[in-house]
């Protein structure tokens, strides 16, 4: 089975930094082939070999109030890279930074490691960022990583002008937009859950449209926020996503992955109902 | 791992609930789960985690101790956990569940005497270890804290299967736990330990200072537990191995690990 985008060559599902710290516990559920695995948040100078404890501040309908996973050093972004190369797995790698600088060094430092070569992507948080800032942290990372690695930009839904920070990320050098919905609460604060999905769906609109007016050159689009069963994995995909990102949602359910993954097979009719949306057990694919 | 095992681990089962008894705050549900695999392999200390439909508002799945699995030509295979009374479980109605889940306790391969100590709701692999210990031929004594009778757990069960049952008031614990090792008609070789991770390190210090082999459940789940499925980092806990502070995952390398592991210098 093939997982990839028809269009874009994209996987079709990712996986949330900080929501899914480490993508080996997923390993015991099924067969990740086609999904890259994520390492991090990886910040220069950070030294925790993992993000430490998820701090959940409370609950509510439909969401989450959290504590943003705190970054990891390149050395547990090497670990995971070497575990996920002995499987023939591959890994997008999430980087965080003060600067440009800041995140230029971590790829520097993958680039030297001897499994550099398992990056397979590398996604760069950009939620926080202006138009400005996101350009100069783009073209950085941009001239940091290896020819034809491909980049992609974390941009906040929430936060001002979308389509300028989009058309920033592609004029930097990002071939894909992650389209966040993570609601912010306070410094390193975030709501996040399947109350996010609307915020996602206008995100996503909001991008597809300003393409088809040429107010940027367009890329493909991740969805990442509300996406909790195959159905708004689906609607997301109808406003314009190419693949969607899973995060708090599989702290629900970590077999909603496969649920997912399977209802976004390429040739998959968009609006068919999926039989595994939710709930019923599927049988795995073969590992 | 065999193939039918990993297969349904990775899609879960849906286990109908066969019936509902009441145990203080607590009640022990019993399920029926579709065939043996992948529960005839399991053990005290393994957990359960039941999805939720974050359609329906929860967006956090449920973490259980899985308290018990029997197997029979007659019933099938039916599971045991214990959960609070305040979620009204009714018989007949179906849950999807995951597991067993994690690294469990491994009973003694001799029949040596063992020390249980849990505390509160926390006890629960305890009262199928019991169980265990009893049918390996294995003297198994009890030593339960908790700050309200209410949440001793399953006490009739306990009492039927252990050698001796002692409660305590949490204040009191390290010293009944220090009596208990101290004392010749217990004389247990291993300890094995349930409970919030400050009272897993006083009894592992205890034990280890007296040379017990003591083995814990690191996972407190009225504590920070977010997936109970080793994604999240929630349960992340700082364990000293080798020597050197490390931070170990309950949800996905235990939760039973080494008392040593819990201890600052453990005692050479
Ligand atoms: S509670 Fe999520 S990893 Fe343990």
């Amino acid at each position: 089975m093939t997982t990839t985008s028809d269009r874009q060559g994209l996987p079709r599902v990712w996986l949330g930094p900080g929501a899914v710290s480490d993508p080996r516990a997923l390993a015991r559920f099924g067969d990740l082939a086609g999904v890259p695995l994520v390492a991090g948040p990886v910040a220069a100078g950070a030294r925790r070999r993992r993000t430490g404890r998820t701090v959940v501040h409370g609950l509510g309908v439909g969401g989450v109030d959290h504590q943003d996973a705190r970054a990891v050093g390149v050395g547990a972004a090497e670990e995971l890279l070497g575990w996920a190369t002995a499987r023939g797995l591959s890994v997008c790698v999430a980087l965080r930074g003060e600067s440009p600088e800041d995140l230029a060094s971590v790829l520097d430092r993958l680039r030297r490691s001897s499994v550099g070569s398992a990056v397979a992507a590398v996604e760069v948080d950009l939620r926080t960022a202006d138009d400005q800032q996101v350009l100069r942290s783009m073209a950085r990372v941009r001239e940091a990583a290896p020819r034809g690695q491909l980049l992609l930009a974390r941009l906040s839904i929430v936060a001002p002008d979308l389509v300028a920070r989009a058309r920033a990320a592609v004029a930097g050098g990002a071939g894909a937009v992650v389209v966040s919905a993570q609601v912010p609460l306070g410094p390193g604060r975030w709501w996040s859950g399947p109350s996010t999905a609307a915020l996602c769906l206008s995100g996503l609109r909001e991008l597809r449209a300003a393409a088809a007016e040429q107010r940027w050159p367009g890329a493909p689009l991740v969805a990442a926020g509300g996406v909790h069963d195959a159905a708004s994995a689906l609607a997301a995909v109808d406003a314009g996503a190419c693949a969607v990102q899973l995060g708090t949602a599989l702290w629900a359910d970590p077999l909603l992955l496969w649920a997912v993954r399977s209802a976004l097979e390429p040739g998959r009719p968009a609006h068919a109902p999926h039989p595994h949306t939710r709930g019923g057990p599927r049988p795995p694919e073969s590992t | 791992m065999n193939a039918e095992r990993g297969a349904l681990l990775r899609t879960g089962v849906e286990a109908v609930v066969t019936a509902v008894r009441p145990a203080g705050a607590f009640d022990v549900v019993s399920l029926q789960v579709p065939g043996p695999s992948p529960w005839a392999g399991a053990r005290p200390g393994q957990l359960v985690v039941v999805p939720v439909d974050p359609r329906c508002g929860s967006v956090l799945a449920q973490v259980h101790w899985l308290a018990g699995v029997h197997d029979d030509p007659v019933h099938g295979t039916g599971v045991v956990l214990l959960l609070p009374a305040t979620r009204e479980t009714q018989a007949g109605e179906v849950l999807r569940v995951l597991g067993p889940l994690g690294r469990g306790f491994a009973p003694p391969a001799q029949p040596v005497p063992a020390l249980l100590v849990g505390h509160e709701g926390g006890a629960v692999p305890l009262r199928w270890l019991v169980e265990v210990l009893r049918e390996r031929g294995c003297p198994a004594h009890v030593l339960l804290s908790a700050s309200d009778p209410e949440l001793h757990l399953d006490l009739v069960h306990l009492r039927r299967h252990a050698r001796s049952v002692v409660l305590t008031l949490p204040e009191d614990l390290p010293a009944a736990l220090e009596r208990a090792l101290g004392d010749p008609g217990v004389d247990p070789a291993v300890v094995y330990a349930a409970a919030p991770i400050p009272v897993l390190r006083t009894v592992a210090a205890a034990a280890l200072r007296r040379g017990r082999v003591v083995r814990v459940a690191a996972l407190d789940l009225a504590g920070p537990v977010v997936c109970g499925t080793g994604l999240c980092g929630a349960c992340d806990l700082e364990v000293t191995l080798d020597r050197s502070t490390t931070v170990v995952r309950p949800c996905l390398e235990g939760p039973v690990v080494p008392g040593e592991w819990l201890v600052e210098a453990p005692p050479r």
